[in-house]
């Protein structure tokens, strides 16, 4: 398979530093071109032959993730994300605070290139929603002064703590309610739990957190986490845009949804908890 | 035929939005650059002013770049710049630059704190270097 | 007690090049937060212009309020093209005069003179409120539903009392109103009632036959507020 590299051009960070001394030492690995994401994002065609070509690895220094919205924004089918201050939060370590490498941070990026190569040999599986969820087509609304709460009117049901799910084939789609995203207004980050881990109903699921404030996701279902929504981990500003469909957060295979139910409240039910909430602000 | 280029004032427009911080994040940056980081290169107008179609604003937007500082992913000062005829160099969105300073309290719609500060500051520092590119007749990554 | 109480939406134009933007931008946040929090909503002008509905539906019910830093009135142009007329627009240069000569383009570090034109434009706001729901709305009272005053990013607005003819009376903004004063320079002596009075009424109704004891129980209270200030 013919490989390419993108990395970031973080010139005034550390993390900059490693993320291209990542990059260099992968394509000493392994068989690979580096791309330059100047000349890329100036003259996309002259690399054109070679990402039609390529499966790309896409390594960022910072969740600016400057390589990464360069390639998707220009279309490249990107197989592997690297992303350096992830690295560094996960070694525990510090990283140097001088732009010229250290040997910490270039034993880091060996370490970074270790895992990813031996990753690309013994691909991991990645999560992949297991039923086709269509998004809401009819709403209830509660207004209230200028705001507008929409809520899904069949096929979702929430907790008290404006969380909603849906369930397909034993599998429940967990996301914050319309109501719970405007209060928070516009959302810089999500914190998913890890996949494989198992949730009780009304346990921690996670948080989104806006610079109003930070949202712990209460879980509406019990049973195990298989899978989190890369695009919102990418873009969490899409928790505002689509709350109720592309802004998805969890999907977790259910232990007893009948009796997680009996605890949930349908569309109806939670129109009259926003009511409530909304008047009492 | 516009007088974009060498030694022509960037105009730095924010949307100002009133809700949230972010809006009065977007308009303090905008003073701190043309106020203090790039005195006499950039300038600002009334969004507003513009979206009414007053016939100075209009021109103004027509005759220079434009960086405009949105506080949300809604993008009111991108997009009335834009249907107004200006040409927009950069697009500056307030809440993605939040994502560098998780656990942040920037304040609210009033007033910012020391965090919102540091926030706006680290706008109007990245929105100056592109007002210096835009002056100097160079182009800038949008 | 409970009164119905009608929001009134209010509209500024937050102008970015002059002071009188700036400065119709924080009364109306003042407004808000302060002195009508229970009756007012905020409509963000560019989200309007932009044509968000939500804003656009508001305005288009309820009565609306605008407020323009200069003659080019841009709030009320806005509000009536996409929404229909305003019950109430008010000018800021027309309010102020030659007052806003010497204030800030910027909210940080607030000049005396902004802040007092801040605080004139607000007050004068308030009053439009209270004259727009007396013609348009139920009967309302500013007194009501006071208990659970909050800005709109939800952070509580501190409360006072005062001991009134024997009866705790729970005022919002109690201690804010006493800085306003302080700045304002107002004397914690009998010299100082009348002044102590006015800013109370600004925010907190009083009866023609409450306003002696009013003057007392304010005078005692802010008395002491300013031992406290000297202290800390």
């Amino acid at each position: 398979m013919k490989r390419a590299i993108l990395s970031c051009n973080g010139l005034d960070k550390p993390e900059g530093s490693v993320a291209r001394e990542v990059a260099i030492r992968t394509a000493e690995a392994i068989e690979s071109e580096i791309i330059c994401p100047v000349l890329l994002n100036r003259a996309p065609a002259r690399y054109k032959k070679i990402l039609s070509g390529s499966s790309l690895i896409v390594v960022d220094g910072c969740s600016t993730r400057c390589a990464t919205k360069l390639a998707t924004g220009l279309g490249a089918k990107v197989e592997r994300k690297v992303m350096v201050s992830d690295s560094v939060k996960a070694s525990g370590k510090p990283l140097e605070s001088t732009l010229r490498l250290q040997p910490d941070g270039l034993t880091l990026a060996q370490s970074i290139v270790d895992e990813l190569v031996h990753n690309l040999n013994a691909p991991a599986a990645a999560p992949e929603p297991v039923a086709e969820f269509e998004a809401p087509t009819e709403y209830l609304f509660v207004t209230h002064d200028k705001f507008e709460f929409r809520i899904p009117v069949v096929d979702y049901a929430f907790n008290e703590n404006d969380v909603w799910a849906r369930v397909l084939d034993g599998v429940a789609r967990v996301g914050i309610s319309d109501y719970m995203q405007q209060k928070l207004t516009d959302i810089s980050y999500f914190d998913p739990p890890k996949v494989e881990t198992a949730v009780d109903q009304f346990g921690e699921l996670g948080s989104v957190e806006s610079a109003k404030a930070v949202f712990e996701i209460v879980s509406p279902v019990s049973g195990t986490v298989v899978g989190v929504n890369p695009a919102v981990i990418e873009n969490p500003g899409l928790i505002n845009e689509d709350p109720y469909g592309s802004g998805w957060l969890v999907e977790i295979k259910v232990t007893d949804f009948a009796q997680d139910q009996a605890l949930l409240l349908d569309g109806a039910a939670y129109a009259d908890v926003v009511k409530r909430k909304a008047a009492e602000e | 035929m516009t007088n974009e280029g060498i030694g022509n004032p960037v105009l730095v427009i924010p949307c100002s939005g009133i809700g949230k911080v972010h809006g009065l994040i977007s308009r303090e940056a905008t003073y701190l650059v043309t106020d203090e980081l790039a005195p006499g290169k950039a300038d600002t107008l009334c969004l507003a002013l513009l979206v009414k179609g007053d016939p100075d604003a209009v021109a103004e937007v027509r005759n220079h770049a434009c960086i405009t500082l949105d506080g949300c992913a809604k993008a009111c000062a991108e997009k009335n710049v834009q249907m107004a005829g200006g040409r927009v160099a950069k697009a500056i969105q307030v809440a993605t630059c939040f994502k560098n300073h998780r656990g942040a309290q920037p304040g609210n719609a009033s007033a910012l704190t020391d965090d919102g500060w540091t926030i706006t500051r680290e706008i109007a520092a990245s929105a100056a270097c592109d007002v210096a590119r835009l002056f100097a007749g160079e182009e800038v990554i949008r | 007690m409970s009164a119905e109480i009608t929001k009134i939406g209010i509209i500024s134009c937050s102008g970015e090049a002059i002071p009188e933007g700036t400065i119709s931008r924080l009364a109306t946040r003042r407004v808000l937060e302060l002195l009508r929090p229970d009756v007012t909503v905020t409509l963000c002008l560019p989200l309007f212009l932009a044509g968000n509905e939500a804003e656009r539906n508001f305005a288009k019910t309820h009565p609306t309020i605008t407020i323009d830093g200069c003659e080019k009135q841009c709030a009320r142009w806005g509000t009536e093209k996409h929404s229909g007329p305003v019950s109430s627009a008010l000018v800021v240069t027309e309010i102020l005069g030659t007052q806003a000569a010497g204030c800030h383009l910027s909210s940080r570090d607030l000049s005396r003179p902004t802040k007092e034109a801040v605080w004139a434009v607000a007050e004068r706001i308030a009053a439009e409120v209270d004259s727009v729901l007396a013609k348009e709305g139920p009967r309302h009272d500013p007194t009501v539903g006071t208990t659970g005053a909050q800005c709109s990013c939800s952070n509580p607005v501190p409360f006072g009392k005062l001991t009134i003819s024997g009866a705790t009376v729970t005022i919002p903004g109690l201690q804010l109103i006493f800085e306003q004063c302080a700045e304002r320079s107002i004397q914690a002596d009998i010299t100082g009632c009348t002044a102590l009075l006015d800013a109370l009424k600004v925010y907190h109704r009083i009866l023609p036959e409450e306003e002696a004891v009013y003057r007392s129980a304010l005078l005692a209270a802010y008395q002491d507020f300013r031992c406290r200030a000297k202290l800390t």
